[in-house]
């Protein structure tokens, strides 16, 4: 579904990213950890198409970023929510669904385009994301972690083949982490999408990913290092981070991580 | 047929008859009636008794006894009303002053006068009781108050060359259109109308004294009617109508002041009925006391050669430039 | 514990019939709390502003000639409301067109400056050149070419109005948060999607925050028209009083602007709170 190969980016001639190559399959759930400044977000926002690479190639269900995004063939979930502050939940979660796009035949939606069809994607959406109680009520009324759900379920209202997390979990407490957790797993279950992680904690990736790539800076610029299968079961729970396979998984990306 | 139904019938027939021979009768009336021909005539600035002569030809219907409606519309200074009417475009007829006419004229701007109501200018100098300015020698050491862009410097410059004053010793300042420097003793003396701001003080109360530009060498033609050089050509009957009835309406305004007055307090009744009633006395005595609205070469002569001296002229300009001939009296 | 006066109050509300009319009375003392309130507060703002100008006389040695007494003031408005009246709706017809032409230019330029390129930005230097120079100085061309009528006052009001609109859209327009740009470029959005679900609304604070601006510049405007050249109007109004010391017109007039100000203020708010308020945060 994702395939990265060898690629490299800058800013204003500063290398950030060099040599990168990801892939990442249907119903995958792919981590990349680095730590703070190691370029992980540019990394996401050239596999959305918001940048282009200066070298290599990316491509998403065989197109370019960019043309896969006009077709909505890509979700991202930022680290901000980035919700539309005078809409309500419902109304946030339909967005693309009134987009141009999600009409057009290469999109991923495949049904007809009556509104009633759109309500009922939005219903899906609300439910799979475990905030449906919360349809009609507006941002500024909403939690962290519930913010954090109406994203997601944006995200996934148009059956994304790619879905892309850029640090979902920041700012929010244990109790939403771990039910973010649960939500994640249940919903990538449910869409099979070709699922990229980003952040720093390594227990979250653990926890979520089916493959872990450690991103490492690299004299002035960072590259991937080490890459380690995870093989738990799923689903997985946070009394995993007991489990002592998950703690020595962890203490070995610990090492190349640092 | 019920009697009822019979007596509706009866009326609505009469009244059918009636309302088509109302209907008919108006039509009459309209197509016996010759339309008046609608003309805006601009004054060169606020309704102020120095026009009330317009007004009064209005209301007197002496435009509509010449087959004209005329409306009168507020201007903006002399000058603008000069370029305005030259320009021809909405208003191709109005009041103007002689110094602006001509120096208009010498700019290229297609106007003539066609008639003179203020033989002279009535700008004069007003002071205070305390510090008086009689005559032109006792500005020397005092502050007089200059309003930018206004002709009135112009002619204080005349003033001072004619009467050979040291203009370095006059302690010059900036100043707006109303009297409050004076009266808060900023300056000793400002410039205005005759007819306006010193009879408003005087009214209220303050001991005022004016110093007459006319009386100490500048002479030169005020107040004026001006028209569009095409519509004279075009339009000369018009033009003839609204000059006839505006002389009338000036010479009415010199015989019978108080009627006058009457006639503008009831057109602006915001304003003081005994100011107007002092200041149309005061216009009725600065018509002069020759033919109402009469412009000879000599005075054009005399105008052109105060402007002359002033420098305000951009271009050599004869009194046969400024004037429309027919309007002339030998 | 409650004292029998008390009870005994509260039985006799509970009685139908006075509960009845208890509850209507509360409801409408409700209903009306607001507008008497307001009323409160505009008569307290009108016996503070009474009590200053008064004072001001008496302390400062004001002159009537400068500044008239308040009574002079409402005198003058009493024994001529038709005139007042005919010319405050003079202003407010030039205001109030001069404000949507402003308004609409305004907002066309700071569409043109945001998304026009090379044609936006060869605008900037002539959207501010017409405002620095002063309106006075065209007011021989706008007489020459309008006249004397309502127009020229329409066309300075709107000159003075559109340039906060203007730069206001332009800033506005690139306030949209960068998650967000990302997020519609991510959705697949075009770019008038682009523009009309998310820079719009997300400027739509700015914007709204120069027509407040604009509601009393465009009153400006309009006088500085009328003070060029008029027949009509509050601007006509002043010049023409001034011209005979006639201050308490001049006052008259310049409470009267103060009045039609505050409507004009308050009407831009009424639109805002109508139509708007879920993309600005109205409190």
């Amino acid at each position: 579904m994702l395939i990265a190969e060898h690629i490299s980016f800058g800013y204003d001639g500063r290398p950030v990213i060099s040599d990168l190559s990801v892939d990442c399959c249907r119903a995958e759930i792919v981590g990349i950890v680095g730590a703070s400044g190691s370029g992980k977000t540019t990394v996401l926002n050239i596999f959305s198409g918001n940048l282009k690479s200066h070298s290599g190639s990316v491509t998403v269900d065989g197109i370019s970023p960019r043309e896969a995004a006009q077709a909505q063939k890509i979700g991202y979930v930022f680290q901000s929510p980035a919700l539309f502050p005078w809409a309500t939940v419902e109304a946030n979660v339909s967005v693309p669904l009134k987009l141009r796009c999600f009409h057009h035949p290469s999109s991923s939606f495949s049904g007809s385009s009556d509104n009633k069809n759109s309500e009922r994607r939005v219903q899906w959406a609300l439910e799979l994301a475990q905030i449906q109680d919360a349809a009609q009520r507006y941002p500024h009324e909403l939690s962290g972690g519930m913010k954090a759900r109406v994203a997601l379920a944006r995200a996934i209202v148009y059956k994304p083949r790619l879905l892309l997390l850029d640090e979902s979990t920041t700012g929010l407490d244990d109790i939403a982490k771990e039910n973010l957790y649960k939500v994640l797993q249940e919903v990538i279950a449910e869409t099979e999408a070709a699922t990229v992680l980003v952040g720093h904690d390594l227990s979250e990736l653990i926890l979520l990913c089916d493959r872990v790539y450690v991103l490492r800076r690299h004299g002035v610029s960072s590259r991937i290092v080490h890459c380690e299968m995870i093989p738990f079961k799923r689903p997985r729970g946070v009394d995993l981070f007991d489990d002592p396979s998950f703690i020595s998984t962890r203490k070995r990306l610990r090492e190349e991580l640092c | 047929m019920s009697h009822n139904s019979l007596y509706r019938w009866v009326a609505c027939i009469t009244l059918a008859i009636a309302a088509f021979a109302f209907g008919c009768s108006k039509n009459a009336n309209q197509l016996q009636e010759k339309p008046l021909r609608h003309v805006k005539l601009l004054i060169d600035w606020k309704a102020e008794p120095t026009y009330a002569g317009f007004y009064v030809a209005k209301a007197r219907g002496f435009y509509r006894n010449r087959g004209l409606d005329v409306e009168i519309i507020e201007g903006n200074g002399a000058n603008t009303s000069a370029q305005i009417i030259g320009s021809g475009k909405e208003y191709f007829v109005g009041s103007c002053s002689g110094e602006a006419t001509a120096i208009a004229r010498s700019k290229g701007v297609p106007i003539r006068s066609v008639a003179v109501y203020y033989p002279n200018v009535p700008t004069v100098i007003y002071s205070r009781s305390d510090t008086p300015i009689l005559k032109p020698a006792d500005m020397i050491g005092k502050r007089i108050g200059l309003i930018d862009g206004s002709i009135s410097v112009d002619e204080y410059r005349g003033i001072i060359t004619a009467n050979h004053i040291d203009r370095s010793k006059i302690h010059e300042v900036g100043v707006g259109f109303d009297a409050a420097p004076l009266l808060s003793k900023k300056v000793d003396g400002l410039m205005n109308y005759e007819e306006l701001t010193p009879v408003e003080l005087r009214l209220q109360g303050f001991q005022i004294e004016v110093m007459r530009f006319a009386d100490y060498g500048l002479n030169a033609y005020s107040l004026n009617l001006i028209v569009n050089d095409d519509s004279l050509r075009e339009n000369g009957d018009i033009v003839r109508a609204i000059v006839d009835a505006s002389s009338e309406g000036y010479a009415f305004l010199r015989q019978d002041p108080k009627t006058a007055s009457a006639i503008f307090v009831h057109l602006f009744p915001e304003r003081n009925p005994n100011y107007i009633q002092q200041s149309i006395n005061t216009v009725a005595r600065l018509l002069g006391t020759g033919p109402v609205g009469a412009q000879t070469r000599g005075g054009w002569e005399e105008t052109i050669a105060a402007l002359n001296r002033l420098g305000l002229l951009d271009h050599k300009i004869a009194v046969d430039d400024v004037v429309a001939k027919e309007y002339l009296v030998p | 514990m409650l004292n029998s006066r008390e009870t005994r109050l509260s039985a006799i509300r509970r009685r139908p019939r006075v509960r009845s009319l208890w509850v209507l009375c509360t409801t409408i003392a409700r209903g009306i709390s607001p507008v008497l309130l307001m009323l409160l507060k505009i008569g307290c703002y009108g016996a503070a502003l009474w009590a200053v100008w008064v004072g001001g006389i008496r302390f400062l040695h004001l002159p009537p000639y400068l500044v008239p007494p308040p009574a002079s003031v409402l005198a003058s408005l009493e024994k001529l409301p038709r005139f007042y009246l005919r010319h405050a709706i003079v202003t407010m017809q030039e205001a109030g067109g001069g404000l949507m032409i402003g308004f609409a230019g305004g907002f066309v330029c700071g569409l043109l400056l945001r998304y026009g390129g090379p044609v936006g930005r060869a605008l900037n230097p002539l959207i501010l050149a017409s405002q620095v120079f002063p309106k006075e100085a065209l007011a021989p061309i706008l007489l020459v070419f309008l006249g004397f009528g309502i127009l020229p006052k329409v066309v300075v009001a709107a000159l003075i109005s559109f340039f906060p609109v203007a730069i206001n859209t332009f800033r506005g327009l690139q306030a949209t948060p960068v998650a967000h740009e990302q997020l519609m470029r991510v959705l697949g959005a075009n770019a008038w999607e682009r523009f009309w679900r998310c820079h719009l609304p997300f400027s739509a604070s700015h914007i709204l925050a120069a027509l407040n601006v604009c509601a009393t510049l465009s009153i400006i405007g309009a006088v500085v028209g009328e003070f060029v050249g008029s027949s009509a109007g509050l601007g006509h109004v002043i010049r023409a009083a001034n011209a005979d010391l006639g201050t308490d017109r001049v006052y008259a007039a310049l409470l009267l602007l103060g009045i039609i100000g505050s409507l004009f203020y308050g009407a831009t708010l009424l639109i805002e709170y109508i139509f708007f308020r879920r993309f600005t945060g109205w409190k």
